[in-house]
């Protein structure tokens, strides 16, 4: 009898404590690492990034280096529940939205901060891929990864 | 020209609902779901597991269960007693009945697919006469007349239908149907059944005999099993009606049915006499 409540408990107690646990410092992670984003951002407002293939002519003719930025980020237990229990009905899968929209706001800030190392003035060409490494993992990994990168425009020196 | 990048206010990305409150409604509307499905693969698994040919039953239980004899002496005489109760229960054509004698200390018997019924030492030990074995099998045998056994199995293979289309992990469908142990599992019957098959196997009794006397000291052995276990289970979550309702019970209907509640004994046959080793307890 005792056992058998003691493998109940077991049995719900845990998947209720990762929920709590993911809830809690998933969404604690979540602000602090969207406060982070959005400072960052700008911080970098100075170097604006494109999707125009080309750069404008500029005289004299700048240096341009190819830049990227890739980060990998996974979900909490909470929310991969939550997106686990929106397939049931369908409907904007929120849990994961965010999740894709930190992971390619990071990417692209890190790109821009290779550019910015670099001395760029504009990052144009700039194209954003997206791959789930979770696949074939199942239920084991809730992981995206993005890479962005771009033709960084590098004024040439000497001349402001 | 000129090129910038302004701030883009948040939201329009990712959604700024809070997610408890989308945890809550999505759980409530889950529970709903879940809750129709449950229902309707109990019920239309039960209609459709007792339309099941018996020799589906049959079939089955000869792929699946794997019954050693414990005991050939023993179990050849509960095979009689049984086939002697079977000859008034009117089965159907096909029905077959064969009880196993196991060789534990659990006070208990059970009927499972294809007509096999099961019969501990537990209980077996303990039941004074011959009279409170045959209400024993008289019950275990209109369950398997009655054909509830089969309806929880068409029951428990849609439920593992619905458990498997829920979390999406489609193996165990094969081996939650086929698989003995969770047939054993599924050995709960509703409190309808119970009734419907202390009544059938009081029947058979009074056929058998001429009268009543000594069915219910079947219920009075395993009332006081229960007490010993010293655990009091609350009635609603009893499958079985509780045993003093079910001693009401089965004098409310010998007196409908004028069978005499008052007759001779017949003792065990001597093979059936078995003993407890005295290191297994009650409380088995």
């Amino acid at each position: 009898m005792f056992e058998a409540v003691f493998q109940i408990g077991l049995q719900i107690g845990v998947p209720v404590l990762l929920l709590v646990l993911g809830f809690a410092v998933g969404s604690f992670r979540e602000r602090r690492h969207y406060r982070s984003i959005i400072a960052r951002e700008a911080e970098f407002r100075d170097l604006p990034v494109f999707s125009a293939r080309t750069a404008p002519s500029i005289d004299p003719p700048p240096r341009t280096e190819m830049v990227r930025g890739n980060v990998v980020i996974s979900i909490d237990y909470f929310k991969r529940f939550l997106a686990g229990l929106r397939m049931l009905f369908g409907g904007r899968v929120t849990a994961y939205e965010s999740l894709v929209d930190r992971a390619r706001r990071e990417a692209m800030l890190r790109m821009r901060e290779q550019a910015r190392s670099r001395g760029a003035r504009f990052v144009f060409n700039v194209r954003v891929e997206t791959a789930s490494i979770s696949k074939g993992a199942g239920q084991a990994l809730g992981s995206v990864e993005v890479v962005a990168y771009g033709t960084a425009v590098i004024p040439a020196t000497g001349v402001a | 020209m000129k090129y910038d990048n302004p701030k883009i206010p948040e939201g329009i990305n990712a959604g700024t609902r809070h997610p408890l409150r989308e945890f809550v409604v999505l759980t409530l509307q889950g529970s709903v779901l879940l809750l129709v499905l449950v229902v309707l693969a109990v019920v239309l698994g039960a209609v459709a597991g007792r339309h099941m040919p018996f020799s589906w039953e049959q079939r089955l239980a000869d792929a699946v269960l794997d019954l050693p004899t414990a005991d050939p002496q023993v179990e050849a005489a509960l095979q009689d007693l049984a086939d002697r109760l079977a000859a008034g229960m009117d089965l159907p054509d096909g029905m077959t009945i064969t009880v196993h004698y196991v060789d534990e200390p659990v006070i208990n018997a059970a009927a499972t697919v294809g007509g096999h019924v099961m019969v501990y030492r537990g209980l077996l030990a303990r039941l004074p006469h011959e009279n409170a074995l045959a209400m024993l099998l008289g019950h275990e045998i209109a369950h398997v007349k009655n054909r509830d056994v089969a309806a929880n199995l068409g029951s428990g293979a849609l439920l593992t239908l619905v458990a498997s289309a829920v979390t999406g992990r489609s193996s165990g469908l094969v081996d939650g149907v086929t698989d003995g142990t969770s047939l054993l599992v599924l050995l709960q019957f509703s409190r309808d059944a119970e009734r419907a098959a202390d009544e059938d196997g009081l029947t058979a009794v009074a056929a058998l005999y001429g009268h009543i006397a000594g069915a219910d000291d079947l219920y009075r052995v395993l009332a006081e099993a229960g007490q010993a276990d010293g655990l009091p289970v609350p009635e609603i979550l009893l499958s079985h009606p509780l045993t003093d309702d079910r001693r009401t019970a089965i004098a409310a209907l010998a007196d409908a049915r004028g069978w005499p509640g008052r007759g001779e004994m017949t003792p065990l046959p001597e093979s059936l006499v078995v003993r407890l080793p005295e290191e297994s307890s009650a409380s088995d």
